[in-house]
Protein backbone atom coordinates (compact mmCIF):
# COMPACT_ATOMS: atom_id res chain seq x y z
CA UNK A 1 0.00 0.00 0.00
CA UNK A 2 2.82 2.49 0.69
CA UNK A 3 4.72 1.93 -2.00
CA UNK A 4 1.68 2.45 -4.02
CA UNK A 5 0.66 5.70 -2.54
CA UNK A 6 5.05 6.39 -3.64
CA UNK A 7 4.25 5.38 -7.09
CA UNK A 8 1.43 7.97 -7.26
CA UNK A 9 3.01 10.40 -5.75
CA UNK A 10 6.11 10.03 -8.41
CA UNK A 11 3.26 10.34 -10.92
CA UNK A 12 2.57 13.81 -9.73
CA UNK A 13 5.74 15.07 -11.13
CA UNK A 14 4.38 13.85 -14.55
CA UNK A 15 1.29 15.86 -14.06
CA UNK A 16 3.44 19.09 -13.34
CA UNK A 17 5.25 17.92 -16.76
CA UNK A 18 1.82 18.29 -18.96
CA UNK A 19 0.88 21.65 -16.15
CA UNK A 20 3.88 23.05 -17.62
CA UNK A 21 3.62 22.58 -21.37
CA UNK A 22 -0.23 23.64 -21.25
CA UNK A 23 1.13 27.03 -19.37
CA UNK A 24 3.83 27.27 -21.70
CA UNK A 25 1.42 26.71 -24.74
CA UNK A 26 -1.95 28.48 -23.80
CA UNK A 27 -0.22 32.37 -23.02
CA UNK A 28 -3.82 33.48 -22.94
CA UNK A 29 -4.40 32.18 -19.87
CA UNK A 30 -2.93 35.13 -18.14
CA UNK A 31 -5.07 38.01 -19.88
CA UNK A 32 -7.99 37.46 -17.55
CA UNK A 33 -5.69 37.74 -13.86
CA UNK A 34 -3.70 40.74 -15.61
CA UNK A 35 -6.70 42.79 -16.13
CA UNK A 36 -8.18 42.18 -12.72
CA UNK A 37 -4.94 43.23 -11.48
CA UNK A 38 -5.23 46.33 -13.57
CA UNK A 39 -8.62 47.15 -12.35
CA UNK A 40 -8.29 46.70 -9.06
CA UNK A 41 -5.07 48.54 -8.85
CA UNK A 42 -6.47 51.47 -10.33
CA UNK A 43 -10.00 51.40 -8.13
CA UNK A 44 -7.47 51.33 -5.32
CA UNK A 45 -6.10 54.37 -6.30
CA UNK A 46 -8.89 56.45 -7.33
CA UNK A 47 -11.18 55.66 -4.19
CA UNK A 48 -7.80 56.55 -2.56
CA UNK A 49 -8.09 60.18 -4.10
CA UNK A 50 -11.43 60.15 -3.65
CA UNK A 51 -11.35 60.13 -0.10
CA UNK A 52 -8.77 62.08 0.14
CA UNK A 53 -10.19 65.09 -1.70
CA UNK A 54 -12.61 64.77 1.31
CA UNK A 55 -9.80 64.73 3.60
CA UNK A 56 -9.11 68.19 1.73
CA UNK A 57 -12.36 70.02 2.74
CA UNK A 58 -12.09 68.38 5.89
CA UNK A 59 -9.04 69.93 6.99
CA UNK A 60 -10.65 73.34 7.61
CA UNK A 61 -11.99 71.98 10.51
CA UNK A 62 -10.32 73.08 13.50
CA UNK A 63 -11.63 71.22 16.53
CA UNK A 64 -12.87 67.93 16.70
CA UNK A 65 -16.36 67.19 17.55
CA UNK A 66 -17.29 64.02 16.42
CA UNK A 67 -20.86 65.16 14.96
CA UNK A 68 -19.49 68.00 12.92
CA UNK A 69 -17.16 65.45 11.66
CA UNK A 70 -19.22 62.37 10.76
CA UNK A 71 -21.92 64.77 9.27
CA UNK A 72 -19.37 66.47 6.83
CA UNK A 73 -17.54 63.43 6.12
CA UNK A 74 -21.03 62.04 5.34
CA UNK A 75 -22.48 64.95 2.87
CA UNK A 76 -18.74 65.02 1.19
CA UNK A 77 -18.97 61.31 1.11
CA UNK A 78 -21.91 60.99 -0.67
CA UNK A 79 -22.11 60.78 -4.44
CA UNK A 80 -18.89 59.97 -6.48
CA UNK A 81 -16.82 58.81 -3.35
CA UNK A 82 -19.45 56.08 -2.09
CA UNK A 83 -19.54 54.85 -5.82
CA UNK A 84 -16.30 54.51 -6.05
CA UNK A 85 -15.70 53.09 -2.58
CA UNK A 86 -18.71 50.63 -2.85
CA UNK A 87 -17.71 49.46 -6.73
CA UNK A 88 -13.96 49.01 -4.99
CA UNK A 89 -15.70 46.52 -2.51
CA UNK A 90 -17.87 44.65 -4.90
CA UNK A 91 -14.85 43.90 -6.99
CA UNK A 92 -12.52 43.13 -4.14
CA UNK A 93 -14.85 40.74 -2.42
CA UNK A 94 -16.72 39.20 -6.02
CA UNK A 95 -14.00 39.81 -8.64
CA UNK A 96 -11.75 37.17 -7.70
CA UNK A 97 -14.11 34.71 -7.70
CA UNK A 98 -15.10 36.12 -11.20
CA UNK A 99 -11.92 35.47 -12.65
CA UNK A 100 -11.57 32.36 -11.30
CA UNK A 101 -14.35 30.60 -12.50
CA UNK A 102 -13.87 31.63 -15.69
CA UNK A 103 -10.25 31.24 -15.31
CA UNK A 104 -11.06 27.59 -14.80
CA UNK A 105 -13.31 27.01 -17.64
CA UNK A 106 -10.25 27.84 -19.47
CA UNK A 107 -8.07 25.68 -17.32
CA UNK A 108 -10.27 22.93 -18.97
CA UNK A 109 -10.13 23.89 -22.41
CA UNK A 110 -7.17 24.07 -22.46
CA UNK A 111 -6.31 20.45 -20.91
CA UNK A 112 -8.70 19.62 -23.71
CA UNK A 113 -7.00 21.67 -26.54
CA UNK A 114 -10.21 23.80 -27.41
CA UNK A 115 -9.24 26.84 -25.85
CA UNK A 116 -10.58 29.53 -27.70
CA UNK A 117 -11.22 33.72 -27.42
CA UNK A 118 -14.77 33.19 -26.21
CA UNK A 119 -13.83 30.68 -22.96
CA UNK A 120 -13.12 32.97 -20.22
CA UNK A 121 -16.70 34.86 -20.14
CA UNK A 122 -18.97 31.59 -21.50
CA UNK A 123 -17.08 30.10 -18.03
CA UNK A 124 -17.55 33.08 -15.74
CA UNK A 125 -21.33 32.75 -17.01
CA UNK A 126 -22.06 29.58 -16.34
CA UNK A 127 -19.92 29.01 -13.29
CA UNK A 128 -19.69 32.36 -11.02
CA UNK A 129 -22.66 31.55 -9.09
CA UNK A 130 -21.52 27.99 -8.66
CA UNK A 131 -18.06 29.23 -7.64
CA UNK A 132 -19.67 31.89 -5.38
CA UNK A 133 -21.86 29.40 -3.65
CA UNK A 134 -19.02 27.18 -3.07
CA UNK A 135 -16.91 29.54 -1.46
CA UNK A 136 -19.58 30.94 0.75
CA UNK A 137 -20.08 27.52 2.36
CA UNK A 138 -16.31 26.74 3.04
CA UNK A 139 -16.61 30.12 4.41
CA UNK A 140 -20.18 29.18 6.68
CA UNK A 141 -18.30 25.42 7.18
CA UNK A 142 -15.00 27.58 8.38
CA UNK A 143 -17.29 29.82 10.70
CA UNK A 144 -18.72 26.56 12.14
CA UNK A 145 -16.02 24.32 12.59
CA UNK A 146 -14.22 27.41 14.25
CA UNK A 147 -14.72 25.99 17.66
CA UNK A 148 -13.94 22.63 17.44
CA UNK A 149 -10.97 23.36 15.55
CA UNK A 150 -9.61 25.96 18.19
CA UNK A 151 -9.92 23.10 20.38
CA UNK A 152 -8.57 20.06 18.45
CA UNK A 153 -5.49 22.69 17.50
CA UNK A 154 -4.47 23.03 21.35
CA UNK A 155 -5.09 19.78 22.42
CA UNK A 156 -2.74 18.38 19.49
CA UNK A 157 0.12 21.06 20.47
CA UNK A 158 -0.68 22.97 17.78
CA UNK A 159 -0.19 20.37 15.05
CA UNK A 160 -3.79 20.67 14.60
CA UNK A 161 -4.12 24.46 13.90
CA UNK A 162 -1.76 23.41 10.37
CA UNK A 163 -2.23 20.05 9.74
CA UNK A 164 -6.15 20.56 9.57
CA UNK A 165 -6.77 22.99 7.58
CA UNK A 166 -4.47 21.23 5.33
CA UNK A 167 -6.68 17.59 5.36
CA UNK A 168 -9.44 20.07 4.60
CA UNK A 169 -8.20 21.37 1.35
CA UNK A 170 -7.29 18.13 0.61
CA UNK A 171 -10.62 16.77 0.14
CA UNK A 172 -11.82 20.07 -0.83
CA UNK A 173 -8.45 20.44 -3.76
CA UNK A 174 -10.85 19.56 -6.96
CA UNK A 175 -14.37 20.66 -6.59
CA UNK A 176 -13.76 23.24 -8.93
CA UNK A 177 -12.16 20.79 -11.58
CA UNK A 178 -14.93 18.67 -10.84
CA UNK A 179 -17.53 21.07 -11.50
CA UNK A 180 -15.74 22.17 -15.06
CA UNK A 181 -14.83 18.49 -15.93
CA UNK A 182 -18.68 17.05 -15.61
CA UNK A 183 -20.66 20.15 -15.28
CA UNK A 184 -22.69 18.69 -12.15
CA UNK A 185 -23.91 20.27 -9.74
CA UNK A 186 -22.55 21.91 -6.60
CA UNK A 187 -23.38 19.45 -4.06
CA UNK A 188 -21.91 16.58 -6.58
CA UNK A 189 -18.69 18.30 -7.28
CA UNK A 190 -17.99 18.38 -3.18
CA UNK A 191 -18.82 14.48 -3.19
CA UNK A 192 -16.54 13.61 -6.61
CA UNK A 193 -14.14 16.05 -4.34
CA UNK A 194 -14.38 13.93 -1.41
CA UNK A 195 -14.45 11.06 -3.30
CA UNK A 196 -11.39 11.82 -5.51
CA UNK A 197 -9.32 12.67 -2.05
CA UNK A 198 -10.76 9.94 -0.60
CA UNK A 199 -9.23 7.18 -2.68
CA UNK A 200 -5.70 9.06 -3.34
CA UNK A 201 -5.13 10.45 -0.36
CA UNK A 202 -1.81 10.98 0.40
CA UNK A 203 -0.57 11.52 -2.71
CA UNK A 204 -3.67 14.34 -2.95
CA UNK A 205 -2.10 15.63 0.38
CA UNK A 206 1.27 15.48 -1.40
CA UNK A 207 0.21 17.83 -4.04
CA UNK A 208 -1.92 20.25 -1.36
CA UNK A 209 1.49 20.63 0.41
CA UNK A 210 3.80 21.30 -2.65
CA UNK A 211 1.03 23.87 -3.79
CA UNK A 212 0.73 25.47 -0.62
CA UNK A 213 4.84 25.77 -0.04
CA UNK A 214 4.96 27.39 -3.75
CA UNK A 215 2.24 29.57 -2.99
CA UNK A 216 3.05 30.89 0.55
CA UNK A 217 4.01 34.15 0.36
CA UNK A 218 7.71 34.60 -0.12
CA UNK A 219 9.56 34.82 3.27
CA UNK A 220 12.96 35.10 2.22
CA UNK A 221 13.70 31.31 3.01
CA UNK A 222 13.17 31.88 6.55
CA UNK A 223 10.70 31.53 8.89
CA UNK A 224 7.46 31.15 6.55
CA UNK A 225 4.08 32.05 6.15
CA UNK A 226 2.61 28.37 7.31
CA UNK A 227 -1.06 28.79 7.09
CA UNK A 228 -3.09 31.72 5.15
CA UNK A 229 -6.83 32.32 4.62
CA UNK A 230 -6.30 30.98 0.91
CA UNK A 231 -5.19 27.56 1.86
CA UNK A 232 -8.87 27.65 4.25
CA UNK A 233 -10.97 28.62 1.27
CA UNK A 234 -8.67 26.97 -1.81
CA UNK A 235 -9.48 30.24 -3.13
CA UNK A 236 -7.03 31.44 -6.13
CA UNK A 237 -7.38 34.95 -4.90
CA UNK A 238 -9.09 35.57 -1.97
CA UNK A 239 -10.19 39.21 -1.13
CA UNK A 240 -8.89 39.39 2.45
CA UNK A 241 -5.14 39.42 1.02
CA UNK A 242 -6.54 41.97 -1.18
CA UNK A 243 -8.21 44.42 0.92
CA UNK A 244 -6.32 47.85 0.46
CA UNK A 245 -4.21 47.71 3.90
CA UNK A 246 -4.15 51.39 3.96
CA UNK A 247 -7.02 53.67 3.32
CA UNK A 248 -6.19 57.54 3.96
CA UNK A 249 -9.25 58.05 5.65
CA UNK A 250 -7.16 57.22 9.05
CA UNK A 251 -4.75 59.96 7.99
CA UNK A 252 -7.81 62.41 8.49
CA UNK A 253 -7.89 65.89 10.28
CA UNK A 254 -6.72 65.68 13.47
CA UNK A 255 -2.95 66.17 12.64
CA UNK A 256 -3.30 69.64 11.08
CA UNK A 257 -1.81 70.98 14.09
CA UNK A 258 1.69 68.81 14.09
CA UNK A 259 1.66 68.42 10.04
CA UNK A 260 2.20 70.24 7.45
CA UNK A 261 -0.69 69.04 5.65
CA UNK A 262 0.55 69.42 2.08
CA UNK A 263 3.48 66.86 2.92
CA UNK A 264 0.93 64.55 4.87
CA UNK A 265 -1.18 64.15 1.67
CA UNK A 266 1.79 63.52 -0.14
CA UNK A 267 3.10 60.76 2.07
CA UNK A 268 -0.26 59.27 1.85
CA UNK A 269 -0.40 59.27 -1.96
CA UNK A 270 3.01 57.97 -2.51
CA UNK A 271 2.44 55.12 0.28
CA UNK A 272 -0.88 54.14 -1.74
CA UNK A 273 1.08 54.25 -4.56
CA UNK A 274 3.69 52.09 -3.69
CA UNK A 275 1.61 49.39 -1.91
CA UNK A 276 -0.51 49.64 -5.22
CA UNK A 277 2.08 49.20 -7.33
CA UNK A 278 3.65 46.44 -4.74
CA UNK A 279 -0.07 44.61 -5.30
CA UNK A 280 0.06 44.53 -8.67
CA UNK A 281 3.62 42.98 -8.90
CA UNK A 282 3.28 40.67 -6.16
CA UNK A 283 -0.07 39.71 -7.53
CA UNK A 284 1.67 39.15 -11.00
CA UNK A 285 4.27 36.97 -9.32
CA UNK A 286 1.56 35.12 -7.59
CA UNK A 287 -0.89 34.78 -10.70
CA UNK A 288 2.07 32.91 -12.29
CA UNK A 289 1.82 30.08 -9.36
CA UNK A 290 -2.00 29.92 -8.78
CA UNK A 291 -2.48 29.61 -13.03
CA UNK A 292 0.27 26.17 -12.89
CA UNK A 293 -1.54 24.85 -10.36
CA UNK A 294 -4.80 25.88 -11.12
CA UNK A 295 -3.76 23.72 -14.42
CA UNK A 296 -2.13 21.45 -12.37
CA UNK A 297 -5.43 20.25 -10.41
CA UNK A 298 -7.21 20.36 -13.67
CA UNK A 299 -4.71 17.81 -14.99
CA UNK A 300 -5.06 15.95 -11.52
CA UNK A 301 -8.43 14.97 -11.48
CA UNK A 302 -8.44 14.14 -15.15
CA UNK A 303 -5.48 12.12 -15.42
CA UNK A 304 -6.96 10.80 -11.56
CA UNK A 305 -4.05 8.13 -11.24
CA UNK A 306 -5.85 5.63 -13.02
CA UNK A 307 -2.43 4.49 -14.94
CA UNK A 308 -0.55 1.31 -14.98
CA UNK A 309 1.10 0.35 -12.09
CA UNK A 310 4.92 0.34 -11.61
CA UNK A 311 6.85 -1.40 -9.19
CA UNK A 312 9.06 0.44 -6.71
CA UNK A 313 12.40 -0.99 -7.59
CA UNK A 314 11.95 -0.08 -11.26
CA UNK A 315 13.59 3.43 -10.89
CA UNK A 316 12.34 6.12 -13.27
CA UNK A 317 15.01 6.22 -16.19
CA UNK A 318 16.47 9.90 -16.91
CA UNK A 319 15.44 9.25 -20.47
CA UNK A 320 11.54 9.41 -20.61
CA UNK A 321 10.54 10.98 -24.50
CA UNK A 322 9.07 13.97 -24.13
CA UNK A 323 6.51 12.98 -26.49
CA UNK A 324 4.88 10.80 -24.64
CA UNK A 325 4.07 14.37 -22.12
CA UNK A 326 3.28 16.24 -25.16
CA UNK A 327 0.62 13.79 -26.45
CA UNK B 1 10.41 23.00 -21.68
CA UNK B 2 13.20 20.13 -22.18
CA UNK B 3 14.52 21.19 -19.26
CA UNK B 4 11.58 21.01 -17.09
CA UNK B 5 10.46 17.54 -17.69
CA UNK B 6 14.38 16.98 -17.10
CA UNK B 7 14.14 18.41 -13.66
CA UNK B 8 10.84 16.65 -12.69
CA UNK B 9 12.39 13.28 -13.76
CA UNK B 10 15.69 14.43 -11.77
CA UNK B 11 13.07 15.00 -8.74
CA UNK B 12 10.91 11.45 -9.20
CA UNK B 13 14.79 10.05 -9.33
CA UNK B 14 15.82 11.74 -6.26
CA UNK B 15 12.34 10.65 -4.39
CA UNK B 16 12.82 6.78 -5.22
CA UNK B 17 16.54 7.20 -3.98
CA UNK B 18 15.69 8.94 -0.85
CA UNK B 19 12.66 6.28 -0.45
CA UNK B 20 14.97 3.50 -1.07
CA UNK B 21 18.13 5.07 0.98
CA UNK B 22 16.47 5.93 4.07
CA UNK B 23 19.69 6.31 5.74
CA UNK B 24 20.50 9.27 3.59
CA UNK B 25 18.80 11.26 6.38
CA UNK B 26 20.77 9.91 9.41
CA UNK B 27 22.74 12.80 9.06
CA UNK B 28 20.06 15.07 9.27
CA UNK B 29 19.39 13.44 12.39
CA UNK B 30 22.94 14.37 13.65
CA UNK B 31 22.61 17.55 12.87
CA UNK B 32 19.36 18.42 14.65
CA UNK B 33 21.30 16.67 17.72
CA UNK B 34 24.05 19.11 17.63
CA UNK B 35 22.27 22.16 17.13
CA UNK B 36 19.90 21.06 20.32
CA UNK B 37 23.54 20.55 22.20
CA UNK B 38 24.92 23.59 20.93
CA UNK B 39 21.59 25.45 22.04
CA UNK B 40 21.98 23.98 25.59
CA UNK B 41 25.43 25.42 25.29
CA UNK B 42 24.48 28.71 24.19
CA UNK B 43 22.03 29.13 26.40
CA UNK B 44 25.28 28.48 28.97
CA UNK B 45 27.26 30.81 27.34
CA UNK B 46 24.70 33.60 27.64
CA UNK B 47 23.85 33.00 30.98
CA UNK B 48 27.10 33.67 32.41
CA UNK B 49 27.82 36.51 29.80
CA UNK B 50 24.56 38.48 31.78
CA UNK B 51 26.30 37.37 34.85
CA UNK B 52 29.10 38.77 34.32
CA UNK B 53 28.10 42.10 33.32
CA UNK B 54 25.71 42.21 35.82
CA UNK B 55 28.58 41.67 38.42
CA UNK B 56 30.69 44.22 36.69
CA UNK B 57 28.05 46.68 36.82
CA UNK B 58 27.03 45.93 40.41
CA UNK B 59 30.83 46.29 41.50
CA UNK B 60 31.41 49.49 39.52
CA UNK B 61 34.51 48.40 37.49
CA UNK B 62 33.94 45.32 34.59
CA UNK B 63 35.94 42.62 34.54
CA UNK B 64 37.38 42.63 31.97
CA UNK B 65 39.00 39.19 32.17
CA UNK B 66 35.85 37.28 32.54
CA UNK B 67 33.86 39.33 29.89
CA UNK B 68 36.58 38.69 27.32
CA UNK B 69 37.60 34.80 28.51
CA UNK B 70 33.53 34.24 27.38
CA UNK B 71 33.77 36.41 24.35
CA UNK B 72 36.65 34.28 23.50
CA UNK B 73 34.62 31.26 24.46
CA UNK B 74 31.78 31.99 22.16
CA UNK B 75 34.05 32.46 18.94
CA UNK B 76 35.87 29.26 19.50
CA UNK B 77 32.36 27.21 19.94
CA UNK B 78 30.95 29.07 17.31
CA UNK B 79 34.36 27.71 14.83
CA UNK B 80 34.64 24.57 16.16
CA UNK B 81 30.35 24.08 15.63
CA UNK B 82 30.81 25.58 12.16
CA UNK B 83 33.79 23.47 11.42
CA UNK B 84 31.63 20.18 12.46
CA UNK B 85 28.61 21.76 10.23
CA UNK B 86 31.07 21.93 7.57
CA UNK B 87 32.39 18.06 8.02
CA UNK B 88 28.33 16.97 8.11
CA UNK B 89 28.02 18.88 5.01
CA UNK B 90 30.83 17.08 3.27
CA UNK B 91 29.72 13.75 4.36
CA UNK B 92 26.11 14.29 3.46
CA UNK B 93 27.59 15.28 0.08
CA UNK B 94 29.97 11.51 0.32
CA UNK B 95 26.82 9.84 0.57
CA UNK B 96 24.66 11.76 -1.84
CA UNK B 97 26.93 11.09 -4.77
CA UNK B 98 27.33 7.24 -3.54
CA UNK B 99 23.73 7.05 -3.33
CA UNK B 100 23.31 8.32 -7.18
CA UNK B 101 26.36 5.37 -7.80
CA UNK B 102 24.09 2.75 -6.35
CA UNK B 103 26.25 2.62 -3.53
CA UNK B 104 24.11 1.77 0.10
CA UNK B 105 24.85 4.90 2.15
CA UNK B 106 27.26 3.92 4.87
CA UNK B 107 29.14 5.31 7.83
CA UNK B 108 32.75 4.43 5.85
CA UNK B 109 31.30 6.20 2.60
CA UNK B 110 30.56 9.03 5.06
CA UNK B 111 33.79 9.53 6.71
CA UNK B 112 35.63 8.94 3.62
CA UNK B 113 33.96 12.08 2.23
CA UNK B 114 35.46 13.74 5.18
CA UNK B 115 38.41 12.72 5.19
CA UNK B 116 39.51 12.97 1.87
CA UNK B 117 37.99 17.02 1.76
CA UNK B 118 37.80 18.36 4.47
CA UNK B 119 41.43 20.26 4.20
CA UNK B 120 40.93 20.92 0.50
CA UNK B 121 37.27 22.73 1.05
CA UNK B 122 38.31 24.25 4.16
CA UNK B 123 41.17 26.33 2.85
CA UNK B 124 38.80 27.20 -0.18
CA UNK B 125 36.19 28.39 2.22
CA UNK B 126 38.74 30.49 3.42
CA UNK B 127 39.95 32.06 0.30
CA UNK B 128 36.41 32.02 -0.74
CA UNK B 129 35.38 34.10 3.01
CA UNK B 130 37.84 36.74 2.18
CA UNK B 131 36.63 37.30 -1.46
CA UNK B 132 32.95 37.29 0.10
CA UNK B 133 34.05 39.95 3.06
CA UNK B 134 35.07 42.19 -0.24
CA UNK B 135 31.89 41.87 -1.95
CA UNK B 136 30.05 42.42 1.10
CA UNK B 137 31.49 45.65 1.91
CA UNK B 138 31.05 46.63 -1.83
CA UNK B 139 27.62 45.16 -2.73
CA UNK B 140 25.89 46.54 0.87
CA UNK B 141 24.61 50.10 -0.22
CA UNK B 142 23.34 48.70 -3.39
CA UNK B 143 21.62 45.48 -1.64
CA UNK B 144 19.67 47.75 0.72
CA UNK B 145 18.69 49.93 -2.15
CA UNK B 146 17.49 46.44 -3.39
CA UNK B 147 15.95 45.59 -0.39
CA UNK B 148 13.59 48.92 0.25
CA UNK B 149 12.94 49.15 -3.58
CA UNK B 150 11.87 45.81 -5.29
CA UNK B 151 12.69 43.92 -2.26
CA UNK B 152 9.14 45.96 -1.00
CA UNK B 153 7.69 46.02 -4.04
CA UNK B 154 7.47 42.17 -4.89
CA UNK B 155 6.60 41.50 -1.60
CA UNK B 156 9.58 39.33 -0.11
CA UNK B 157 9.82 37.52 -3.79
CA UNK B 158 13.03 39.95 -4.53
CA UNK B 159 14.14 39.30 -1.34
CA UNK B 160 13.70 35.26 -2.21
CA UNK B 161 15.44 35.42 -5.12
CA UNK B 162 18.47 37.08 -4.13
CA UNK B 163 19.08 34.07 -1.78
CA UNK B 164 18.43 31.53 -5.10
CA UNK B 165 20.85 33.56 -7.21
CA UNK B 166 23.70 33.07 -4.46
CA UNK B 167 22.53 29.58 -4.26
CA UNK B 168 22.51 28.88 -7.92
CA UNK B 169 26.15 30.70 -8.21
CA UNK B 170 27.76 29.28 -5.16
CA UNK B 171 26.04 26.75 -3.64
CA UNK B 172 26.61 23.47 -4.65
CA UNK B 173 30.38 23.51 -5.21
CA UNK B 174 31.92 21.58 -2.30
CA UNK B 175 29.47 19.00 -4.06
CA UNK B 176 30.63 19.42 -7.33
CA UNK B 177 34.21 19.56 -5.98
CA UNK B 178 33.56 16.20 -5.27
CA UNK B 179 31.54 14.43 -7.98
CA UNK B 180 35.04 15.05 -9.83
CA UNK B 181 37.13 12.76 -7.37
CA UNK B 182 38.34 10.78 -10.07
CA UNK B 183 40.53 13.78 -11.87
CA UNK B 184 40.67 15.72 -8.55
CA UNK B 185 40.55 19.76 -9.55
CA UNK B 186 41.49 22.26 -7.04
CA UNK B 187 38.43 24.41 -4.64
CA UNK B 188 38.53 26.91 -6.69
CA UNK B 189 38.13 25.23 -10.49
CA UNK B 190 35.06 23.34 -8.72
CA UNK B 191 33.72 27.37 -7.86
CA UNK B 192 34.45 28.47 -11.43
CA UNK B 193 32.24 25.10 -12.66
CA UNK B 194 29.19 26.38 -9.84
CA UNK B 195 29.86 29.59 -11.32
CA UNK B 196 29.17 28.52 -15.30
CA UNK B 197 26.50 25.94 -14.42
CA UNK B 198 24.44 28.53 -12.74
CA UNK B 199 25.12 31.22 -16.08
CA UNK B 200 24.13 28.45 -18.03
CA UNK B 201 21.19 26.55 -16.54
CA UNK B 202 20.38 29.97 -15.12
CA UNK B 203 16.20 29.32 -14.56
CA UNK B 204 16.68 26.20 -13.71
CA UNK B 205 18.85 26.02 -10.81
CA UNK B 206 16.76 29.19 -9.60
CA UNK B 207 13.72 27.03 -9.81
CA UNK B 208 15.22 24.05 -8.13
CA UNK B 209 16.49 26.45 -4.79
CA UNK B 210 13.04 28.44 -5.15
CA UNK B 211 11.32 25.08 -4.57
CA UNK B 212 13.78 24.10 -2.05
CA UNK B 213 13.75 27.47 0.22
CA UNK B 214 9.98 27.34 -0.12
CA UNK B 215 9.83 24.09 1.21
CA UNK B 216 12.37 24.24 3.94
CA UNK B 217 10.17 27.55 4.69
CA UNK B 218 6.93 26.09 4.57
CA UNK B 219 7.19 22.04 6.05
CA UNK B 220 8.46 22.90 9.38
CA UNK B 221 5.42 24.70 10.24
CA UNK B 222 3.24 21.88 9.69
CA UNK B 223 3.90 20.18 13.04
CA UNK B 224 3.06 22.59 14.98
CA UNK B 225 5.12 24.91 17.33
CA UNK B 226 6.73 21.84 18.17
CA UNK B 227 8.01 20.73 15.59
CA UNK B 228 8.70 24.18 14.40
CA UNK B 229 10.82 24.56 16.85
CA UNK B 230 12.43 21.00 17.55
CA UNK B 231 12.60 19.69 13.91
CA UNK B 232 13.26 22.80 11.75
CA UNK B 233 16.53 21.37 10.95
CA UNK B 234 16.16 18.16 10.52
CA UNK B 235 13.57 18.92 7.82
CA UNK B 236 15.66 21.68 6.33
CA UNK B 237 18.41 19.00 5.61
CA UNK B 238 16.21 16.17 4.74
CA UNK B 239 15.37 18.68 2.44
CA UNK B 240 18.57 20.17 1.64
CA UNK B 241 19.79 16.37 1.05
CA UNK B 242 16.99 15.65 -1.36
CA UNK B 243 18.01 18.88 -3.54
CA UNK B 244 21.61 17.76 -3.42
CA UNK B 245 20.42 14.27 -5.15
CA UNK B 246 18.25 16.79 -7.80
CA UNK B 247 21.21 19.41 -8.20
CA UNK B 248 24.18 16.13 -8.83
CA UNK B 249 21.56 14.28 -11.08
CA UNK B 250 21.03 17.76 -13.25
CA UNK B 251 24.86 18.38 -13.36
CA UNK B 252 25.65 14.89 -14.40
CA UNK B 253 22.71 15.25 -17.36
CA UNK B 254 24.41 18.66 -18.36
CA UNK B 255 28.02 17.65 -17.60
CA UNK B 256 29.74 17.97 -20.94
CA UNK B 257 28.77 21.52 -21.70
CA UNK B 258 29.77 22.86 -18.17
CA UNK B 259 33.55 21.59 -18.96
CA UNK B 260 36.57 24.70 -18.33
CA UNK B 261 38.60 25.13 -20.96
Amino acid sequence: MKGHNFNKILKLFDYFKIAFQLNLSNKQLYKPQIAFLVIRGLLIISSAFALLSIGDKMIHLTSMDFNRFVGLFWSEFQGIPMLLTLVTILVMVLGSTYVESGLYHMFYRAYKGELTAGDFSTGAGTYFFKFLGGNILIILFWILALIPYLISGILTLTIGFTLIPIIVSTFLLVWKASLVTDQTTLGDAFKNSYRFSKTNFIPTMTFVVIKNAMTSIASGGSGGGSSNISQMTNNTNTFFQDMPSDFPSQDLPFSNSFFNYDILKLFVIGITTLITVGTIITGLIQMLFNIYFGLATIVLYNEGWVLEEITTETLPTLEIPIEEVLS
Amino acid sequence: MTRFNNLMDDMKEALTLSHRYKSLFLPALIANLIMVVLGFIMIFVIIFFVMGTIMSLTASQANWTYLISIGVITVLLILFFSLIFMALDLGINSIVIGSVNGEKPSAKLFFKGIRTFFLKVLMTKIGLFFLYTIGFILLLIPYLLYLVTVGVLTGGYGILFVTCLLQAFLGSWTLLLMENEDHPISGFTSVGINLKFGKNYFWLLILVFFIQLQLTAYLPGLFGLLGATLATLFISYVVATVFKIVVLLTYRRYKENLELK
